[in-house]
């Protein structure tokens, strides 16, 4: 398993995000996280990412807990992509993706050839090959959180922990965006966590979901089982129908 | 992208600079020295300028590059510190506390050491205050940290502008200077480039971390940086640095503002260059700044802290505007 997380109890302020919840994500999964603004599910996936202590439960990444990886160890083994893109201080986008690099350079190593190739690759991934020497600054919205999805890969864990990493995508984006992660998943043995807002996109990229209501209830399983009419209905607090022969993007 | 043997170039040609800087600080002044003078002077040679290179203006040139770079350092660790462009080593209270202890010296009548030891005691003082106040229930975000200092500082600036009213006429002069930044009452210049090796060793092997610090903190954590050790080892390393800067020859302005954007400006914001770039072109600037600050209106000495701005806010602003057209 390479994340495991048992009777995980998280709360933020008075909110409760979720109470004794288990997870089991084996290599090529991919979780969807789905849930209402507010719901806690960012809270949930710091968690997940050790950047924050849950209330009660523990969690570990291929058999241990954070404590036991230690903070550079585990920055081996998974990545989090978080919501926030500030720089205050201008750089170029190949140094903003070198930034991933760091948990696999010495104290005292510069970044290598090698580095600078596995950076760039990870910029081809995501469409952005020939943008290095652009100022970070420069960039769009939607290529500065491509950019920061290709820090993550650069970083190369096991574990990708991703929160709303299609904010600010066009749809092409989106879905080659999603593609990306699902192959990689099954060819590279990586698994994935997402934070998502389309329950079709979950069903379509995703093979297990966890529902958070909000009030401290979840429900996890696998996509087929979970995603139903009257999960979502009740999860959104909106009524949803299924309906087939819609045109979605191939 | 900075590589690591352009990073060794660039520190070179800041190096040789450095030098020259120092060697214009003891030539120039109200008796020329020349050069060669200057070099047999330092080899031991008992010439008649021994005196005035040796004795007067070396260790003041030496006091003033070990706050140029001090003040430099500690500007750009605070910038990383608070992820702010605007951050300056005054900016969290410890030249305030400073400067209380040494205008309260000066109005107690003390002279010499004493000045330095109270504003040094101040400023650890104000370090220490702003500290357990920003980190009072454990979390301590840049914000919290930045309000905090910056009402610190304005709690300073009121008791010495109280300092300033009360104080009789004959020491009011002494008092401004100190307040402008002053290097004419620095002797004593070990202690301080101690200080100035001590910061930047401690500092150097976390550059690469300070780099992913200043993109911010919770995604520096998530790559496997221990942020908050790091967080209070900058603020410390800063804080001392400024306390030894401002202990030594007042509260020197601009330096610690200016110098880290304008070699940013020009080599990019890779800490692994930029920290020891700043410390030698901070001290070099500062040291031709004092040159210029006893040398243009001899025999009458300006406060340098008056030639930092004057020189440093235009060339800043030049540079600013260059970039912003590239």
């Amino acid at each position: 398993m390479i994340l495991q997380a048992r009777a995980l109890t998280v709360s933020i302020g008075p909110h409760r995000v979720c109470d004794g919840l288990d997870l089991n994500l084996a290599a090529g999964s991919r979780l969807a996280i789905l849930g209402r603004n507010g719901a806690g599910k960012s809270t949930l996936l710091a968690t997940l990412a050790g950047l924050r202590e849950p209330d009660a439960g523990d969690i570990q990444l291929d058999g241990r807990t954070y404590e036991e990886l230690g903070i550079k160890a585990a920055a081996r083994l998974r990545g989090w992509l978080g919501q926030e893109r500030g720089d205050p201080f201008a750089s170029t986008v190949l140094e903003t993706v070198l930034t991933g690099r760091h948990p696999h350079l010495d104290r005292w190593a510069w970044e290598s050839a090698n580095d600078k190739d596995i950076a760039r690759a990870a910029l081809a991934a995501l469409g952005l090959a020939g943008m290095e020497d652009r100022a970070i600054q420069t960039l769009s919205g939607g290529e500065r959180q491509r950019a920061a999805i290709a820090t993550l890969l650069a970083q190369q864990p096991r574990l990708y922990l991703l929160d709303e990493p299609l904010a600010h995508l066009d749809l092409n984006h989106q879905i080659t965006t999603l593609e990306l992660f699902a192959r990689r998943a099954q060819a590279e043995g990586i698994a994935c966590v997402m934070v998502l807002h389309d329950p079709n996109l979950a069903l379509r990229f995703c093979d297990r979901a966890l529902l958070l209501f909000g009030d401290g209830t979840h429900v996890e399983g696998p996509v087929a089982e979970v995603l139903n009419a009257a999960q979502l209905s009740q999860l959104y607090g909106h009524p949803l129908r299924r309906v087939e022969n819609v045109f979605i993007p191939e | 992208m900075p590589t690591r043997r352009r990073a060794l170039l660039v520190l070179a040609l800041l190096a040789a600079a450095s030098l020259a800087s120092l060697a214009v600080a003891l030539a120039v002044g109200s008796v020329p020295v020349a050069l060669g003078d200057v070099l047999d002077a330092l080899a031991g040679a008992d010439t008649p300028a021994r005196q005035i290179v040796v004795d007067l203006r070396l260790p003041r040139a030496l006091a003033g590059f070990a706050c140029g770079g001090l003040l430099a350092l500690a500007g750009a660790l605070m910038q990383v510190l608070l992820r702010n462009p605007l951050a300056d080593p005054y900016v969290l209270g410890i030249s305030g506390g400073a400067g209380v202890g040494a205008l309260g010296a000066m109005l107690l009548g003390l002279a010499g050491i004493a000045i330095a030891g109270f504003s040094f005691v101040g400023a650890l003082a104000a370090m220490l205050l702003v500290f357990g106040l920003a980190h009072g229930d454990g979390s301590w975000t840049q914000t919290r940290l930045l309000l905090t200092g910056v009402v610190v500082a304005a709690g300073c600036g009121a008791v010495v502008a109280l300092i300033l009213t009360v104080a009789p006429e004959q020491k009011i002069h002494g008092m401004l200077f100190w307040l402008m930044g002053d290097l004419s009452q620095a002797t004593t210049v070990a202690p301080t480039l101690t200080v100035l090796a001590i910061t930047l060793a401690v500092a150097l092997p976390f550059a690469r971390e300070l780099n992913l610090l200043a993109r911010g903190a919770e995604q520096a954590l998530a790559l496997g940086v221990a942020v908050s050790t790091l967080r209070r080892l900058v603020y410390f390393v800063a804080a001392l640095a400024t306390a030894a800067a401002v202990t030594t020859a007042g509260s020197i302005g601009f330096i610690g503002l200016i110098v880290p954007h304008l070699v940013r400006l020009i080599i990019g914001n890779d800490q692994r260059l930029l920290l020891p770039a700043v410390v030698l072109a901070g001290g070099s600037l500062l040291v031709l700044a004092d040159t210029l600050a006893r040398t243009v209106v001899a025999p009458t000495q300006l406060p340098v802290g008056v030639l930092t701005a004057l020189i440093g806010v235009p060339v800043f602003l030049y540079l600013l505007s260059r970039s912003a057209k590239a």
